[in-house]
Order: structure tokens, then C-alpha cells, then sequence
């Protein structure tokens, strides 16, 4: 099936033995077990190059799209969910919650071809595939990236602020007659951002996740289109190593969101005995 | 008689919920005076949280306060600008509340939260305001002040976050203090020791205190003078030795009748029938009215409204010709 | 109270939330497109006619013609039906896993709970759209395998949940009671645990039915779910994305109506919170 239909017997005695197909199954399970720690992720049926190297050549795209995504999305809407929690029930709460609520709903590749159609083809601002562009080429990648990621950290931002917000221990605050910036500044925020930024990191292996169908619609040479394209042909080796690399990445991000919980909430610290 | 250090006249405060608007607070008046332990008691559900919280102006939406005076020292408070009464809250008059479990907040030490009210309203010195804090919690009798100021709340327990709470609102020298149930969610025996600080402290920096309770012997031991409110309404008020050796409002004694006095055994236990009236209809007249033993044909037309029976005791009862 | 008159009672408190009653009216719509589909849609899915392929939104053809000559609003509007019941089929799906598991781990507590919770959180940070296409590789192409797939990656929302719910629960008296009496396990979970956890079942599935269409419709638009000549709302957007530039409205109806369903979920879902279950963090 891979090396082609008029392939001999011989042939496909010899690519076996080449891929180690012909030991018994747990052998062969400890040796790509071993090459993987080792980074040797074994070599692409396609285009037979090492599929490390194809990895790393791809890695950077993928980061320059995800990365910036990641971090505006968090930037903008963050605040955007504390405004409208804070100006709950009134209109700019419904304002931001329904601009929110529609991008949320939003399947991602369609956002990705009606920015395509209005500023790649109607408007012609901005390249619709490609790289060539440089920074230009970004922008509706990007943008198709960022806007239902807004939406998603304003939603958690409200919801954590609102919740915030009814604490008891708000109700104390505003008792010792502390002015409101400092209830909502310094006691409140700094309690709903905890949950808020370990979503930030636990959100970053999503995103990549994200990027398979982005990369697709925009044409961007990234793992994400890797991915695609290896499940399409059937390159195992390449869809071995790419889940591989992200599932060391979800662990890695879990514990990091743990330290970054752990650093902000006094609670979850080792503590001494209580009194 | 010096003009009491606050007076609450006519106080109304309505939740608008979906069911219909709640009249938590229906028509309150009393006084506290200088250096007084002042009571307010009744049933869970009365409004006499919200009575201690519309004082505080801490009454948020869907709640507002629609009526009333409250007169602190001869100033309206529901009437002033919120930055001055920002100015009040902690500093004249502060309060203490029923959970203390989660009334501190997690993220700030200890040290850090007492010293917060007195940086804001007299800007201390960080330094000084942590020495001051380290003091309080030594004052407020628990032990290892300095390790306790750099510690988190979660390390301490529930009668130790009360003292914590206790220390945090006296810190700025108020005149009154309001202390809403403030030992309803500890151990029995920390209640006594809970009461006791408060007792001391009020001696000691001749304070006011209003203590908002369901437990009346509470009030038989430390109240000077007390209000006994029913659905947002009061329905006796007084001197605490006139109400006990002379309750008038039926409500009132069927309160002190509920007490296992004398354990006499075999007997059962005296109970008031019937349950609260719903605050979103109050029935007419009388909103004790229907669960009263006394009840004639006017309470369930006309509501009583305090009339004086004593040199300081005043019911709200038509058995006593209040109309 | 009977199940009936809580279902009366809560829609009607829902009309007191606007914005949830208009996406309860949007779902029905939907829903009667589904239905109604042989209807309501003039032509059928399937039906070629490459003589007028690639026209614009006309009178006759309402949102235009594919490549294929085919009537892109019958399409839709059969996808509507696609749309609806993978999105009920994944939500049973997820429930059905995920209910189970987190009213196990929050009753038993312990190691029961340390395992279940462990799965449970490495299942949720994985990108769904990653394990989905592992899922496929494995298994090929097709509605059905994705539908699973998709279902395997999102049953820890129900999971967490019902652990949380019920953990707060065990020690309540009325399980020691019921425990006292020499009930057992299963019957306590089932009888008296269950049926407080279903309004926060329903807020949870009202809200990840959306997310399910629209991973699902994703796959689709890969390549991977819905093979031609199924009208899945995704796989129609595929075929607009490669005729993008000649002809955009294939592009942009389906993907308009996936919006329009996933927000009245979603509307939906955010009131029913408020009504049922208000303190539901999701």
C-alpha cells in the first residue's frame, strides 16, 4: 500500500525488515518507545526525511501564529469580561456578552473564509494563504485565531469576577470602608484572576489543536497542516511524533498551571499546621 | 437624656426579586445610645441583618433602602454622598458578620488586612500600621501576634478568624460596633470566649455595640437594651430587664416560653405554631397575627405601632391599645 | 413536583430572560427545518444538475447552486437535520460516559477518585480536535467514527461537574441516612444523588451540544466526518472554501446557520444557568 501497487514480494520483505515491522510486536514497541525519548521520531513514509526535522522546521510557524493569538486574546479579553461583570445587568454587560456569545458560536474555519472574502478577496488588505507576505500574511490567521478566543476568556473572566464579587469577604472589604477601586482592584481581581490565568495555561495545547483547521483554511505551513495532511496519506511515523509532541506539551502545560496556581492562591501552598 | 449615638427612624429596605418585592425592612425605628449594648433579636428571616446592613448603607442591588432616617451623631447617613459615608464605614462605625470562614479573604495575610482600614482612612505608615496590627491580635487574645500577622487566613480556625474579623474592625477606633451573629457559627465553648473579647473591648474603649442575635440569653447577659423584631418590623423594644421580667408583645412570649428553662422533664417543649408570613404579601394588619394566641378581630385589620408601657419599654401590640 | 409541570415552570421563568426565550425560538425553528426538511427544502440534497452549477443567490435557487448544480438551500436546510442529531447523539454520548464516571468518583472518593479524575483531566486539556483526528486515523473517515471521536473528547465537562455536585453531597445527611438503612451504593447514586444532579445536567448539556455541532462540522470540513453526498454543514463549507473566490455563498450560508444554531444554545444554555443552577462555572 506504500510503496506502491506493483510492488514485489521481495520489495515489501525488504521495507519490513527496513522498519522493523518483521520483530514481534513488543519489541518493536520498546524501540520506537526508545527512539522517541532519544528525538529520533523515525523517518516520514512520504518523503522518507526525519520526521524530527520536519517537526522543528514547522514548529516556528505554528508558535508565530498561536503565541501572539494566545496572548492578545487574553490581554483583550480579559479586561473586556471584567467591564461587563462589573457593569452587570446593565447595558454594556449585555453588549460585550452578546458580541461574546456570537463569536463563541462562531465554527473557526467559517470565521477564517468570511475574513477571507472581505478583506482577501473584496477588499484585497491582506494575502488569504501563504507566508509570503511577512507580517501582512499574519493578520487573518491571527485575527481568525483570536476573535472566539476573546469571546472564551471574556466568558471565564465575567463569570470569575461575578463570582468573585458576592464573596463574603467583598462584603468585609467594603464594611472597613475601603473605596471601591480598591475593593475591585485589589481584593477582587486579585481573587478571580487566579482561575483565570492557570486557564491561560491550560488553554495552550487547545490552541494547538486549534491550528490544524486554521493552518488548513490559510494554507500555512505549520504542524498543524502537517498533521492534516500526514492523516491523509497515512504517514504514521509523522502522526505518531506530532501527538506525541503534544501530549508532552498538555502535561507540560498542566503542570505548569499548577505552579502558576500554586504561586498565586496561598491556599494550595504546603502550608504548616493549622491553629 | 443625651441624644442617642444613633437613631434609626422609619427605616425601610425592599429587595425587588423575581417572585415580587421583598419588604425585608418594613417601618424600624430605635436608638442606640453612647455606650450601650444594644440587642436586636428575632427569628432568622426578620430583617435584622438587613436592618445592620442598611445602617452600613451596604445594601446592593436588587435591594434598596426606600425610606427612613438613620441619624449618627446628628447626621443623616442615608443621605450623605457615598465618599463620605466611605468615611463612616470603618472608622464610626463598623461591623462584624455571621460567617467567619470565608468573611476574610484568602490572598492577603493577616497583618495585611488588619492594617488595611487604617492606612485607607488615616494613612499610617505601612510600618507603623503593622506594629498596630501585630498589637490587635494580641489584643484580640491570640497567640504568637507576629507569626499570626505574616500567616493566611486558611491556616486559622473558625473562632480564630472571628478574633481576626474582631481586630480588623476595631482598629480604627469606631464608636459603634455592630456584630451580626457574630459567634452563631462557632463552638459553644468559643462563643463564650467570642463574647467575653467583645464585652472587654467594649468596656475598654467605652464602644457602643449592636448585637444582632436569635439567642436570647445572649441578650440576658449582655444587653443593656433590646428590640425584638418580627418581618421587618419591631414588635417590642426596651430595656433588657423590662422585657424579661415583663414581655408584653405575644410574640415576645412565646420567644422566652420557647426556652428549655428548668428542664423539667417529661414536659414538652413550648413551640409558636405556624411559620413566617411570606415578605412579598405580608398579610394586613398584623403580621403576627396569624400564628398569635391573643389575636382579636383588629389585629387582622390594623397594624399596632409602638405605643410606650414603661419608663423604657415600648410595644407594637393592639392588646395594648397601639393603633 | 412532576416532571412536567418543573419543565412548565422553568420555561416559564425563562421568559423573563429574553435573550434565552429568543434562542429557545431559534432552536425550534431549527428544529422544524430538521423535520420539515422534504418539505420545506424544494429540491433534494443529492439532486445533480451540472448544467446550473455555480449560481448566484437567485429567486429560484435561494441561496445558489454548488459545483454540482446542487440547490445549496436544500442542502442546508437537510443539513439542519445532520446538524441536530449529531449534536443530540454526542451530548447523549458524553452524558452517558460522563455522568457515570463523575458520580462514581465523587461518592467513592479515594483512589476510585484519584484515577478517575486523573483520566478525566489528561482527556480534557487534550486538544479535541487533535484526539478526534487520532481517533479517525485509526478507525477511517466517516459521520459515524466522528461523532464517537468527538463525544470521547468531551465528556469531562459532565464529569467535573457531577464529581464536584456529588462530592458536596456525600456527606449530607441524607446519604448517611439512606446508608444507615442498608441502602445500597448503586441504588443511593441512582435514586437520590442522580436526580439532584439533573438540572446542572441539562445546563451542561444545553451548552456542549453547540460545541459538539461545531467540532464535529469542523472534522467534517476536513475531510474527516460527513462523507459527500451528505449535506453536513461543514462538508458544505469545504466545498465553498475551494470555490471561495467564484463563488462565496457557498461559503457563507451554511457557516451562517451553524452560528445562528450554536447561539441559541448558547443563549439558551446561559439562561437555563440562571435558572437552574446559577452557580455552574462553565
Amino acid at each position: 500500500m506504500i510503496a506502491g501497487d506493483r510492488v514485489t514480494k521481495e520489495r515489501v520483505a525488504e521495507l519490513r525488515k527496513s522498519w522493523g515491522l518483521d520483530q514481534p510486536i513488543y519489541l518493536q514497541f520498546f524501540y520506537w518507545f526508545a527512539k522517541m525519548i532519544t528525538g529520533d521520531f523515525g523517518y516520514s513514509f512520504v518523503t522518507q526525511q526525519p520526521v524530527s526535522f520536519l517537526i522543528w522546521g514547522r514548529l516556528p510557524y505554528t508558535l508565530e501564529l498561536t503565541l501572539p493569538s494566545l496572548l492578545l486574546s487574553y490581554v483583550l479579553g480579559v479586561p473586556l469580561g471584567i467591564i461587563a461583570a462589573l457593569g452587570r445587568g446593565k447595558s454594556r454587560d449585555y453588549l460585550a456578552m452578546g458580541v461574546s456569545n456570537f463569536f463563541y458560536s462562531m465554527p473557526t474555519y467559517w470565521l477564517g473564509l468570511m475574513l477571507m472574502i472581505v478583506f482577501g478577496l473584496y477588499l484585497r488588505w491582506f494575502p488569504i494563504s501563504g507566508t509570503n507576505a511577512g507580517l501582512g500574511s499574519l493578520v487573518l490567521p491571527i485575527l481568525t485565531y483570536t476573535l472566539p478566543l476573546i469571546a472564551f476568556s471574556a466568558r471565564i473572566a465575567r463569570t470569575e469576577m461575578i463570582e468573585t464579587m458576592g464573596e463574603d469577604y467583598i462584603r468585609t472589604a467594603w464594611a472597613k470602608g475601603l473605596s471601591s477601586a480598591r475593593v475591585v482592584l485589589k481584593h477582587a481581581l486579585r481573587n478571580a484572576l487566579i482561575p483565570v490565568t492557570v486557564m491561560f495555561f491550560l488553554d495552550f495545547p487547545w490552541i494547538i489543536g486549534g491550528a490544524v483547521i486554521v493552518e488548513t483554511v490559510f494554507s500555512w505551513p505549520g504542524m498543524g497542516q502537517l498533521l492534516y495532511k500526514s492523516i491523509i496519506q497515512l504517514d504514521y511515523p509523522v502522526i505518531q511524533a506530532i501527538v506525541l509532541v503534544i501530549a508532552i506539551l498538555v502535561v507540560l502545560c498542566n503542570i505548569l498551571g499548577d505552579i502558576v496556581a500554586a504561586t498565586l492562591d496561598p491556599r494550595i501552598r504546603i502550608e504548616r499546621a493549622s491553629v | 437624656m443625651s441624644t442617642p449615638l444613633l437613631a434609626v427612624q422609619g427605616l425601610r429596605t425592599y429587595f425587588s426579586m423575581s417572585e415580587g418585592v421583598v419588604k425585608a425592612v418594613d417601618g424600624v425605628d430605635f436608638n442606640v445610645d453612647e455606650n450601650e449594648t444594644f440587642c436586636v433579636v428575632g427569628e432568622t428571616g426578620c430583617g435584622k441583618s438587613v436592618t445592620a446592613l442598611s445602617i452600613m448603607r451596604l445594601i446592593f442591588h436588587p435591594g434598596k433602602i426606600v425610606e427612613g432616617k438613620v441619624i449618627y451623631k446628628g447626621t443623616d447617613l442615608l443621605k450623605l454622598p457615598e465618599n463620605e459615608m466611605r468615611n463612616i464605614r470603618g472608622k464610626e462605625i463598623a461591623m462584624i458578620f455571621q460567617n467567619p470562614m470565608r468573611s476574610l479573604n484568602p490572598v492577603f495575610t493577616i497583618g495585611d488586612q488588619i492594617s488595611e482600614a487604617p492606612i485607607a482612612h488615616f494613612h499610617s505608615p505601612r510600618k507603623e500600621a503593622w506594629k498596630s496590627a501585630i498589637e490587635l491580635i494580641s489584643k484580640v487574645r491570640m497567640p504568637d501576634p507576629e507569626i499570626r500577622a505574616k500567616s493566611y487566613p486558611h491556616v486559622l480556625s473558625g473562632g480564630m478568624r472571628q478574633r481576626v474579623m474582631i481586630a480588623m474592625m476595631i482598629s480604627c477606633e469606631p464608636s459603634l460596633l455592630i456584630a451580626d451573629e457574630p459567634t452563631t457559627s462557632v463552638d459553644v465553648t468559643i462563643q463564650a470566649q467570642i463574647m467575653d473579647l467583645l464585652l472587654d473591648i467594649k468596656k475598654k474603649r467605652k464602644m457602643s455595640m449592636m448585637l444582632i442575635t436569635h439567642n436570647f440569653g445572649l441578650v440576658a447577659e449582655m444587653g443593656d437594651r433590646a428590640a425584638v423584631m418580627y418581618c421587618g418590623k419591631v414588635a417590642e423594644i426596651g430595656s433588657v430587664k423590662e422585657i424579661f421580667r415583663e414581655p408584653l408583645h405575644p410574640y415576645t412570649r412565646g420567644l422566652l416560653k420557647c426556652l428549655p428553662v428548668g428542664f423539667e422533664r417529661k414536659k414538652e417543649l413550648e413551640v409558636i405554631p405556624g411559620t413566617l408570613v411570606s415578605p412579598v404579601n405580608p398579610p394586613q394588619g398584623c403580621r403576627f397575627s396569624p400564628r398569635c394566641n391573643l389575636v382579636m378581630g383588629k389585629c387582622k385589620l390594623e397594624e399596632p405601632i409602638l405605643t410606650r408601657q414603661g419608663r423604657d419599654h415600648l410595644v407594637a401590640c393592639h392588646l395594648y391599645g397601639g393603633k | 413536583m412532576s416532571t412536567l409541570s418543573a419543565l412548565g415552570a422553568t420555561l416559564l421563568r425563562l421568559l423573563h430572560y429574553r435573550t434565552s426565550f429568543v434562542g429557545l425560538l431559534v432552536i425550534l425553528g431549527i428544529a422544524v427545518l430538521a423535520v420539515g426538511a422534504p418539505i420545506v427544502a424544494p429540491r433534494g440534497y443529492a439532486v445533480t444538475d451540472p448544467a446550473n452549477k455555480l449560481l448566484p443567490p437567485s429567486v429560484e435557487y435561494l441561496f445558489g447552486t454548488d459545483a454540482l448544480g446542487r440547490d445549496l438551500f436544500s442542502r442546508i436546510v437537510y443539513g439542519a437535520r445532520i446538524a441536530l442529531w449529531v449534536g443530540l447523539l454526542v451530548t447523549f454520548i458524553e452524558a452517558a460516559v460522563g455522568v457515570p464516571l463523575g458520580v462514581i468518583a465523587g461518592y467513592y472518593g479515594g483512589t476510585v477518585d484519584k484515577v478517575i479524575t486523573a483520566v478525566t483531566d489528561i482527556v480534557w486539556a487534550f486538544p479535541p480536535v487533535v484526539l478526534a483526528l487520532g481517533v479517525v486515523t485509526v478507525m477511517g473517515a466517516g459521520l459515524t467514527q466522528v461523532v464517537v471521536a468527538i463525544a470521547l473528547t468531551s465528556w469531562p465537562y459532565f464529569t467535573r461537574i457531577c464529581r464536584a455536585k456529588v462530592a458536596s453531597f456525600a456527606d449530607r445527611g441524607f446519604v448517611l441516612a439512606a446508608r444507615s438503612i442498608g441502602e445500597s451504593d448503586s441504588d443511593i447514586m441512582a435514586r437520590y444523588l442522580l436526580p439532584n444532579l439533573i438540572p446542572s445536567i441539562i445546563v451542561v448539556s444545553t451548552l456542549t451540544l453547540p460545541a459538539a455541532i461545531l467540532s464535529t462540522t469542523a472534522l467534517s470540513f476536513l475531510g474527516f466526518g460527513a462523507q459527500p453526498p451528505t449535506p453536513d454543514w461543514g462538508a458544505i463549507l469545504a466545498d465553498g472554501a475551494s470555490d471561495l473566490s467564484i463563488a462565496p455563498w457557498i461559503g457563507t450560508f451554511p457557516g451562517v446557520f451553524l452560528v445562528i444554531t450554536a447561539l441559541g444554545f448558547n443563549l439558551l444554555g446561559d439562561g437555563l444557568r440562571d435558572i437552574l443552577d446559577p452557580k455552574l462555572r462553565i
